[in-house]
């Protein structure tokens, strides 16, 4: 591995600072998009090793500090966003979209996506009447009463005819309804 | 080129103690009297100098107004803060409000700012290492508690500067212990640290490889520490005494300083024994002239009872800890005991039933933290740093927004150093300047979080409103410590920036207080006869 602290490689560390703003978080972290969480990690420690500026603090020069300081605070920031599925997900789509030079970072707007998203996942229906009877099935199952949360989940699908995750839902109870009998 | 030396200081809330790196091994250093640990108690003598340590300990009964302890729990405080209130009305010094809300000690008619009392604790510690390898030192990274807001480490990093100290790093105290017990040959041990010092709890949960410390979680409580064990035998004491005889020793602070001393003694008994005899002579004399000895028995099964609520606090700490880790109790495969209060049984019989297994104590829990630090200290300061350390911010970083609410800006365990940019407009024509708040905490509410400061940003270009973009840049660094820039998005210029409301020191009120730390004299330490050190 390259010690960066040689004087070498200190032009090299200021020109990736100055690059590092036209750079992905996998790119940052050197990794294919569909690296594994075991990945993110090997090379967030990999980096570290090689560019945490505590590596640098027993130099002088004040400009490659800056630099190392630099690259290195993006490099956990990468790691940060990459490690939570959630963000992770709403991320790379982002920068393989249409704006992906203004999605490079991980901001406001895309933390609000992600939210959005984590409230879609977790809501199984929005529907207004297939809602409370979505709830009511949900206690049910938790009672072991799957003749009761089945009736309530069929009603549900009625009221909200397009919703493949509702379906399944109805479906999967039906299973151990049926497992039960 | 003899290697410089950088010392590694534990500023504790009741004690304090030093290390250094010696043939690759951290070694705590003695005082003259070969004692390791000092009192952080400062206590300013007549002549205008200052004893520091143990012997100050002493002074705390002989002249309570003018014997300074527990600064730490002050330290980066507001004045109108529960800690603070709650300090007022035990403590038998002066507290008094500062500028900006912020807390002075008044003592012998001088005031003093809270980093300058710690200041002087840091000034013993440098003592006691230069008395040891006989030149001066000056580097030094210096422990906080990980829960330690920026308020607290700034104010803590301003005290290093004031005792005349190169501040390498403020250093998270868990973390400390963390490199001190090294590990490293094991693979990707998940270790947690309970650290529980004199006024603060931290609980760290880090993930150790062979040349990382990856700090995964922390929390702790920034207001529960042994001294509230102290508290709990001293209120049982004074309500049995005032049972008995009618008295109220609360309204005499010097009994009350003899209780709590005797309080804190029956503590300490617990450590190793089952039953405290306690006995404070002569403790109150009655308008007749009556005296009478304040006498009680406490046994450990009363004691464990009385702190019962403390120790489970802890735990609910470690729930956090965990649940912010994303992990259980059955994840941890090793638990490391940190601080004196972590001797008592009744802390490591709960430890052992709340994590499954047996806490690892050996090395001195009282000691572990400077030798983590001292660790530190020499790999900064050496080109082959071998191991290197990932920490955490432990609050979330606020932006203030209308109507008394904030958002967050940087969430709590986010790993530093990082920054974080947002994007401001200008809401009127020529607007010359842009005002933001900035807080921590975990709370929407403003209200309920620490605010760190008020930034003024001006000199923006005279502009129609919403043409001048400015971009504010928030960056929390390996210290832990928040800073915060600005710029025009546009033309790429930085704007100056004020920072009002701060509870924290001016620059010119550091260096004068740097030059008054500086004339302060140490006392030289009594041996228990009488007998003083020659120089």
């Amino acid at each position: 591995m390259a010690d960066y602290t040689e004087p070498q490689f200190w032009p090299v560390l200021k020109q990736l600072a100055q690059n590092i703003d036209g750079m992905d978080y996998y790119q940052i972290l050197n990794l294919a998009q569909d690296a594994t969480p075991a990945d993110i990690k090997g090379s967030y420690y990999g980096q570290s090793r090689s560019l945490h500026p505590d590596k640098f603090y027993h130099l002088d020069d004040g400009s490659l500090k800056d630099a190392v300081h630099k690259i290195y605070k993006r490099v956990t920031e990468a790691y940060n966003v990459l490690r939570d599925d959630r963000k992770r997900k709403v991320y790379t789509a982002n920068i393989n979209g249409p704006s992906r030079a203004t999605k490079l970072r991980f901001d406001e707007a895309t933390q609000e996506q992600a939210k959005e998203q984590e409230k879609q996942e977790k809501e199984v229906t929005t529907n207004p009447k297939a809602k409370p009877l979505y709830l009511k099935a949900v206690q049910q199952m938790n009672a072991g009463n799957w003749e009761g949360a089945f009736k309530d989940l069929q009603t549900a699908v009625m009221f909200d005819g397009g919703n493949e995750k509702l379906k399944a839902l109805k479906d999967e109870v039906d299973k151990r309804r049926k497992e039960k009998k | 080129m003899a290697q410089e030396v950088a010392m590694g200081i534990d500023l504790g809330t009741s004690n304090s103690s030093v290390s250094i790196i010696q043939d690759g091994q951290a070694v705590v250093i003695p005082n003259e009297w070969g004692e390791l640990t000092h009192a952080s108690v400062v206590s300013f003598l007549e002549d205008g100098s200052v004893l520091v340590g143990n012997d100050a300990k002493k002074q705390m009964c002989i002249s309570p107004e003018t014997t300074i302890s527990s600064a730490k729990r002050l330290i980066g405080r507001y004045f109108f803060s529960e800690e603070v209130k709650k300090a007022r009305a035990v403590m038998p010094y002066a507290i008094v409000e500062g500028p900006n809300s912020g807390v002075r000690i008044a003592v012998r008619d001088q005031i003093y700012a809270v980093p300058e009392i710690s200041a002087m604790v840091l000034k013993e510690m440098k003592a006691i290492t230069e008395a040891y390898v006989g030149h001066p030192v000056t580097k030094a990274v210096v422990t906080v508690p990980a829960f330690f807001n920026d308020n607290q480490r700034q104010a803590t990093k301003d005290a290093g500067r004031i005792a005349g100290l190169d501040v390498l790093r403020i250093l998270n105290e868990p973390t400390a212990a963390a490199l001190a017990y090294g590990f490293g040959n094991n693979v990707n041990q998940r270790v947690v640290i309970y650290d529980l010092g004199g006024g603060t709890f931290d609980v760290s949960i880090l993930e150790i490889g062979t040349d990382v410390f990856e700090v995964l979680g922390t929390a702790g409580d920034t207001y529960l520490g042994g001294d509230d064990f102290d508290d709990r035998v001293l209120q049982w004491l004074l309500a049995g005494f005032k049972q008995q005889y009618g008295v109220d020793l609360m309204q005499d602070r010097y009994a009350l300083q003899k209780v709590k001393e005797a309080a804190e003694k029956a503590k300490n008994t617990f450590s190793d024994g089952d039953t405290a005899q306690i006995h404070v002579p002569l403790v109150h004399t009655d308008a007749e002239g009556m005296s009478y000895d304040l006498e009680a028995t406490l046994t450990r099964q009363q004691f464990n009872h009385m702190v019962m609520d403390l120790v489970q606090r802890t735990f609910k700490v470690c729930d956090e800890a965990l649940q912010s880790g994303r992990m259980t109790a059955n994840d941890i495969d090793g638990v490391i005991l940190v601080g004196g209060p972590t001797r008592l049984p009744v802390i490591r019989n709960s430890v052992r039933h709340y994590f499954q297994r047996e806490p690892n104590t050996s090395i001195n829990p009282d000691l572990v933290v400077c030798m983590g630090a001292a660790i530190q200290a020499h790999a900064l300061l050496n080109e082959r740093t071998s191991s290197f350390l990932l920490d955490v911010t432990p609050m979330t970083l606020r932006l203030g927004t209308v109507g008394g609410y904030t958002e967050a800006i940087i969430d709590k365990n986010t790993p530093i150093p990082i920054d974080r940019s947002r994007t401001f407009t200008t809401v009127r024509d020529g607007q010359e300047k842009v005002n933001i708040r900035i807080y921590q905490g975990e709370s929407r509410m403003a209200q309920e979080c620490t605010m760190l400061g008020e930034f003024e940003f001006s000199g923006l270009r005279p502009a129609r409103r919403g043409d001048v973009k400015v971009e504010v840049t928030f960056e929390i660094d390996t210290d832990g410590i928040v800073r915060v820039t600005a710029r025009d998005g546009e033309t790429g210029q930085v704007a100056s920036t004020n920072i009002n409301l701060s509870s924290g020191l001016s620059e010119s009120e550091i260096q004068n207080a740097a030059s008054r730390n500086a004339a302060t004299a140490l006392a030289p330490h009594e041996k228990q006869d009488g007998e003083v050190q020659p120089a």
